[in-house]
């Protein structure tokens, strides 16, 4: 059972990793062709703009969630840091439950938008495609982060170390440098 | 009571000068019971965020320009089709207010997003800018204009000879300056409110459209309302849209005049009928266009009566604004 | 007491009052932060809690308001230049650049900061973005900084506040903003802003200059380099030069425009690092993309759910109603020019500063013509206090862009800042009591 939800895990991992990263590289190509097409070919790509809207969406809330895995969070821990690790631990416990909460609950409402978008069936002005298939990935990216802090919840009941999230652990060092 | 009011524009733009009287006349009307705020550009989102607040009800009224609301009501781009309403303002305006086919077939199409469409009102014809005179297609060769990111825009421009350069509002004033981009479109009290006459040295009145600015209401809440009610905002909308009518021929002539005060030099070019011709007669193969985009927002089975419906809008429109012409060549 | 009673019943009880509701957010803000809650949290609770508790609206507006947040255009420049930056850091050309600054002014006391600082001015006049100054420059010169012994605070103090100036010199998305809002002309609020954006770097670069003759043992000073050393120096940063060419080039012969730019220095750092340096590998990009994402993921949930506050407080009309009891339109043209400042400076502290300008401007602009001040200086106040606004805490997107590009912590990216905000009240100081500095350009160009 524990194996199969790590390799639930780390599929998801890469799959967030997969559409962070194309996103970005399309937003880079997407622009520089639009600005050759029009200075080059007097063409300018119409949907331009619509297109990165759409990938900015998808990094932000794909991006967001691969951040709470990885422990990236902005925090202003100025009291937190100066507490002892047993308050450290409980104010950590109770952030990861009551946050998961929040965002379950943003993805909650963002399913109902979404779905709501899809009943008036509304269309990107350019590209006239119905706007709630790009913007399903809000939900997603919301309650996969919101999973995230459940994870790490339950982490922190189980065992000793302070959890930021599944893996990474606080004082701890991880690729990506130090969590904040 | 208070009543939300959402508008696209500025303080002091055509649409603001409606929300103004029709809050006033609410505010009369009602003993001063009804009050309605109005909310600007942007204070409460995009266009799009402010059309879907109405249609659920958390803004009771909303006032954008018809372009913005073809991602719900498709067919209500034919409002933004080029030649086909004309820049003759008495002959619009009696067409904006009376038509049957904007408040008999597309009001009904209003009312699957749950909106109630009360009137629409002209906001002066849409000028292009450059710096260059353009008459004809062929001036339109290697011309980046910027248009809004919106297929009857951007097709239109096209179909035109030109190459339209979809841009948010935001960089256009800096792409202008620096000859990113060639020219834009707008009516003249926008074209000087966003300074545009400050980076552009041409201006020309095509013949070909006005901007039309459309407002609704909650559906739903409307019907809600009591009968004493309804008749209220039916007046002041009433009223509001004779302020809007007056103040988009007074405005777009004040700026017009501060524009030539600001820049002396500035050329208006006046198409003559001739060459206003020429576009016209390209302006009909986008009515394909648009029947392309109504039939593409309805699932198969119902996508030929919707192309059905859409030419019905164009053929209705066009008796309407003949007709409209007669009667006020009388 | 029993006033405080009623007040703490008026809370609980959701009533409407403008006070109970900016009290009550506040409050609930300061309290989730200081408790080390992810920032999202306090303002996704202080925008849910208005909704809910005193407005009874659908807070499905939350969502919509995130996208709207995330969607303008320009701020597409901020991922396309955080990934240039990371692919140059990773590579050489960052290094060969550093080299050439070094070989230039590394002898001289200050002479490190003081580049950073005019950096930042310079990049950020032509990116026009704070964001994207702040990433670019600061992945570059923080290193730098750190090794020749300056402290952290001060290094990304320094980053935050000069990225800044970029709101006040042109191309800034604020003055046309405010142009159109305020119907002033975009052309006179370009060069009014160019003035007090100059005497702003200055005053930086002599805080640069005392603040390092002051740690003078701490701060190491390399020794002087032969012309020969910097000829050699300017050799290699021959292609890195390409990159300040490219963008400014790009932008100034219109070629592209601000956003663009940012991609197409995207292209140039993969070409030079994966084609002529040959040191990069499309691994190392694809790495350094996904880095890109993760760091704008965390700032952009940022944006997104401050424009979502900042939407409840725009539809709850707050400021209008804080504002009203002043009695504007009688006030001398110096008080009316104080008031806006300030306004606009709290207004930045908790939200965006665009934002601001939007619900603000149309609040304030009777009182300007009726005191009669000209509107140029009004929207060069107010472009300086969105400056201010967004290196301010509690909310700020370029502390927010710090916090996630260098990984610091929160208080450390901002406990440097309060010698800047000192010279920077002290140049809106300047400008109330001098409008000179801002105007004096505009009366030469246009009258
Ligand atoms: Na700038
Ligand atoms: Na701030």
């Amino acid at each position: 059972m524990k194996n199969v939800l790590r390799k639930v895990s780390r599929i998801s991992e890469r799959i967030e990793e997969f559409i962070v990263c194309f996103s970005i590289v399309l937003i880079m190509l997407n622009s520089t062709a639009n600005a050759m097409g029009r200075y080059f070919f007097g063409k300018s790509i119409f949907f331009s703009e619509e297109l990165n809207q759409f990938l900015i969406v998808s990094v932000t809330f794909i991006g967001f969630a691969y951040a709470v895995r990885k422990g990236r969070n902005i925090r202003m821990t100025a009291v937190y840091d100066s507490l002892g690790h047993r308050s450290r631990k409980v104010i950590t416990t109770a952030i990861s439950i009551t946050t998961a909460m929040l965002l379950f609950y943003l993805a909650y409402k963002a399913f109902f938008y979404v779905q709501e978008l899809k009943d008036i069936n509304r269309l990107s002005p350019a590209l006239e495609f119905p706007v709630y298939i790009i913007y399903s990935i809000i939900p997603i990216g919301l309650a996969m982060a919101g999973l995230q802090y459940l994870i790490s919840f339950v982490m922190n009941l189980l065992h000793r170390e302070i959890h930021l999230s599944h893996d990474v652990i606080e004082g701890a060092t991880t690729g990506l440098g130090d969590s904040i | 009571e208070t009543w939300k009011f959402a508008s696209e524009e500025d303080k002091n733009d055509v649409q603001d000068i409606f929300a103004q009287k029709f809050a006033e006349v609410v505010k009369k009307e009602s003993g001063g019971d009804i009050k309605v705020r109005i909310y600007y550009y942007g204070q409460l989102g995009t266009e799009n965020d402010i059309v879907e607040l109405t249609s659920k009800g958390t803004v009771q009224f909303v006032s954008v320009g018809t372009g913005h609301l073809g991602s719900y009501v498709p067919e209500v781009q034919a409002i933004s089709l080029p030649y086909l309403l004309g820049t003759n303002e008495p002959v619009v305006r009696e067409v904006l207010t009376s038509s049957k086919t904007i408040y008999g077939d597309l009001a009904g199409k209003f009312e699957k997003v749950n909106l109630k469409l009360l009137t629409m009102f002209s906001e002066g014809e849409e000028v292009w800018g450059a710096n260059k005179p353009i008459r004809s297609p062929e001036d339109f060769a290697n011309h980046k204009i910027r248009t809004f990111t919106s297929t009857i825009p951007v097709e239109t421009y096209r179909t035109f000879g030109a190459t339209p350069t979809p841009l948010s509002w935001g960089e256009v004033y800096g792409s202008l300056q620096l000859k990113t981009i060639d020219g834009m479109v707008n009516p003249i009290y926008f074209i000087y409110n966003a300074k545009w006459h400050e980076v552009q040295t041409h201006l020309m009145y095509p013949g070909q459209q006005v901007y039309v600015g459309t407002v609704s209401s909650n559906s739903k809440w409307f019907k809600s309302l009591s009968a004493e009610k309804q008749a209220i905002v039916m007046k002041a909308v009433k009223e509001a849209e004779k302020a809007a009518y007056d103040y988009n021929l007074s405005i777009n002539k004040e700026n017009m005049a501060k524009i030539m005060k600001d820049r002396p030099n500035m050329q208006v070019v006046v198409l003559t009928e001739a060459e206003r011709a020429r576009f016209k007669e390209l302006s009909t193969k986008l009515h394909a266009t648009y029947f392309d985009i109504v039939e593409n927002a309805y699932k198969d089975g119902e996508k030929a009566a919707a192309r059905k419906g859409a030419e019905a809008i164009i053929s209705g429109l066009e008796q309407e604004v003949k007709a409209a012409a007669a009667k006020l060549a009388k | 007491m029993s006033g405080l009673m009623q007040f703490f019943s008026d809370i609980i009880a959701g009533d409407p009052d403008v006070y109970v509701i900016t009290f009550t957010l506040i409050a609930v803000m300061v309290v989730l932060l200081f408790l080390s809650f992810p920032m999202v949290v306090p303002l996704a609770v202080g925008a849910l809690i208005g909704m809910i508790h005193f407005s009874d609206v659908d807070t499905g507006v939350v969502i919509q308001q995130m996208v709207t947040g995330i969607s303008p255009n320009a701020l597409i420049a901020v991922p396309m230049f955080i990934l240039a930056a990371d692919i140059m850091t990773r590579g050489h050309t960052s290094q060969n650049l550093l080299g050439l600054i070094e070989a230039f002014v590394g002898h001289m006391r200050g002479g490190l900061p003081i580049t950073t600082c005019l950096a930042c001015t310079l990049f950020g006049s032509v990116s026009g973005s704070t964001q994207a100054t702040v990433v670019s420059v600061g992945q570059i010169m923080r290193p730098k900084l750190l090794k020749a012994g300056y402290k952290d605070s001060f290094v990304m103090a320094l980053i935050i506040n000069a990225s800044d100036i970029a709101f006040l010199i042109p191309p800034s998305i604020g003055l046309i903003l405010y142009g159109t809002l305020a119907n002033a002309s975009v052309g006179e609020l370009f060069i009014a802003g160019i003035g007090p954006g100059i005497v702003l770097a200055l005053l930086f670069s002599a805080y640069c200059y005392i603040y390092s003759v002051r740690q003078g043992d701490l701060v190491a000073v390399v020794e002087k380099t032969t012309m020969a050393q910097k000829l050699q120096a300017l050799k290699k940063a021959l292609w890195p030069l390409g990159f300040p060419v490219l963008i400014v080039g790009g932008i100034y012969s219109g070629i592209v425009t601000p956003t663009e730019a940012a991609s197409f220095s995207v292209l140039y750092a993969i070409v030079v690092e994966c084609v002529i340096y040959r040191e990069l590998g499309l691994r190392d990009v694809l790495d350094s993309a996904l880095s890109t994402g993760l760091i704008t993921a965390v700032v952009f949930v940022l944006v997104g759910i401050g424009q979502a506050f900042s939407w409840y407080i725009s539809f709850e009309q707050i400021p209008q109603a804080l504002l009203e009891p002043l009695d504007l339109s009688s006030a001398s043209p110096e008080y009316l020019l104080f008031i806006i400042a300030v306004t606009f400076f709290v207004g930045c502290m908790f939200v965006d500063s665009l934002v601001v300008l939007l619900i603000l401007t149309p609040i304030f602009m009777p009182a300007v013509a009726a005191v009669g001040l000209d509107p140029i200086l009004v929207g060069v106040m107010i472009t300086l206090q969105m400056a201010v606004g967004s290196a301010t805490p509690p909310f700020g997107c370029d502390i927010f862009t710090a916090i996630a590009i260098f990984n610091r912590p929160y208080l450390e990216v901002i406990r440097g800042t309060l010698p800047f905000i000192l010279i920077l009240t002290l140049m809106t100081a300047l400008l109330i009591y001098f409008p000179g500095i801002a105007l004096l350009l505009r009366d030469l160009a246009f009258k």
